[in-house]
């Protein structure tokens, strides 16, 4: 059997596999886009109770592990943390603003915590751009010259770019900026709001032309195929396929042990101030109705055609956007259309 | 006396300085290797290429013994008590299985043991 299809058989089994723990929402930067709920408060997990945590998700044969943020390094017990769970056999993956890793920092994390990737966000090819976005000066050069050490370090970098239009003039050079270095960089096209409902981040969503711009370009690239299409649903002869792994191969924890279905989901499953992570997966009634509410996801999600495995169709933002996550909202289709305009051309 | 390295699971009896002596060969995972069970099945990642390896329940079982660190002897016993087969096919697996691992960078062989 294939990996993919192991993925695929996860998600149908409900066989969790990666976690997400949102450490912190304290950070050193300030992104206009953030959609972190600065204002949340809560108490927040203690060391102890992460131990827990990874102890019941090893015995859950949970793979991946991702330490996020807000930037995670802010957490007093990232290291502890880290350690653990590399002690414990997880693939590590850091999500981090890259602000803080220094030379000594990289070295550190290479002996402590052995990370498979490091995924960094990019919000521009220029200072301007860069910093205009994070609200923090400098915020550009240092992130340029941290990269360099990490990939002298010889660190596995992923750089990701939520696309805005502040940014969308500085594709390609983003595209360079990323060969360069050698990583591999992705693009978001949907910004979405914040946890609370806040919507200002979209105001600087990218334009139409941005994106036409971005699919030119992943064309140019081979990123951007005609046969990168297919509907999913079609797997599943019983018609029960699910979108994605949203609480199905997936949960998010927040710094307060509330548990989500996926990062982007914000749908509250449990508390791991009341029960365990493993009796959450198997026993909560929510993450079942977001399991079902998968499954119509996929359904509706076949609408966008041969654009469907492309246009970026996240239950999450559509739940924040017009509170049903099985609905494709205007936004996905608008990737859609452009995305098959280019292919067209 | 200098013991060499041994790194071939052949030498299980080796002479040194006239004197017979047996080297209990163990395999390792390599350090960048991270693994989980999936159903019958296992997911390997090798974090230094960045590939994904997908093993059956046979491999599944081999790697959750080595990881206990046990001998190829005491592994092959073992598993020659779980599974109801011959002891000459379940060897012919082992090691076919055990070099397919080495191949793709999952397991080295190391001495554990010198009796």
């Amino acid at each position: 059997m294939k990996y993919y299809d192991i993925i695929g058989r996860m998600r149908q089994d409900n066989a969790l596999f990666s976690v997400l723990l949102e450490l912190t929402y304290r950070c050193n930067l300030d992104c206009f886009i953030c959609y972190n709920d600065r204002e949340l408060a809560g108490k927040p997990l203690s060391l102890d109770q992460y131990y827990r945590l990874m102890d019941d998700l090893r015995d859950m044969q949970v793979l991946n592990l991702t330490l996020s943020g807000g930037e995670p390094l802010a957490h007093a017990d990232f290291w502890k943390i880290g350690a653990r769970g590399r002690q414990l056999g997880f693939v590590i993956r850091i999500k981090s603003n890259g602000h803080a890793l220094w030379p000594d920092v990289v070295q550190r994390l290479q002996a402590e915590i052995d990370p498979y990737i490091i995924e960094i966000s990019l919000h521009g090819a220029s200072a301007e751009t860069h910093d205009r976005q994070t609200r923090i000066p400098g915020s550009f050069d240092r992130l340029k010259k941290n990269l360099k050490n990490m990939q002298e370090a010889g660190l596995r970098v992923q750089l990701n770019c939520p696309l805005t239009r502040w940014a969308e003039p500085e594709i390609e050079e983003m595209y360079d900026f990323a060969d360069k270095l050698g990583c591999k960089l992705s693009f978001d096209p949907h910004i979405s709001p914040r946890d609370d409902g806040d919507r200002s981040p979209q105001s600087i969503a990218p334009t139409d032309e941005g994106l036409r711009q971005l699919y030119r370009l992943q064309m140019e690239r081979g990123f951007l195929v005609e046969s990168n299409c297919g509907s999913d649903a079609k797997k599943s002869p019983a018609g029960d396929y699910k979108h994605c792994g949203t609480g199905a191969t997936t949960l998010t924890v927040d710094p307060y042990g509330t548990v989500f279905p996926c990062v982007s989901l914000r749908r509250p499953t449990g508390s791991l101030y009341e029960t365990s992570i493993s009796e959450i997966w198997h026993g909560s009634t929510s993450l079942q109705e977001v399991r079902e509410l998968s499954i119509a996801a996929a359904k509706n999600a076949s609408s966008l055609g041969a654009r469907q495995g492309t246009a970026g169709f996240c239950p999450g933002i559509s739940d924040m956007v017009c509170g049903d996550p099985t609905v494709v909202h205007a936004g996905v289709h608008r990737v859609a259309r452009l995305q098959q305009e280019c292919l067209d051309k | 006396m200098h013991v060499r390295q041994i790194s071939i699971r052949e030498d299980h009896y080796l002479t040194l300085d006239g004197q017979p002596f047996r080297v209990m060969n163990t395999v390792k995972l390599h350090s960048y290797i991270r693994w989980r069970k999936v159903g019958n099945e296992g997911v390997v990642l090798n974090q230094d290429e960045g590939e994904v390896l997908v093993l059956n329940e046979l491999g599944v079982r081999i790697v959750e013994l080595f990881e206990q660190g046990l001998s190829l002897d005491l592994l092959h016993a073992r598993l020659l008590a779980e599974y109801d087969v011959d002891a000459t096919v379940l060897d012919t697996d082992i090691n076919r299985y055990i070099d397919e691992l080495i191949k793709a960078n999952v397991v080295v062989w190391e001495p554990c043991d010198v009796a």
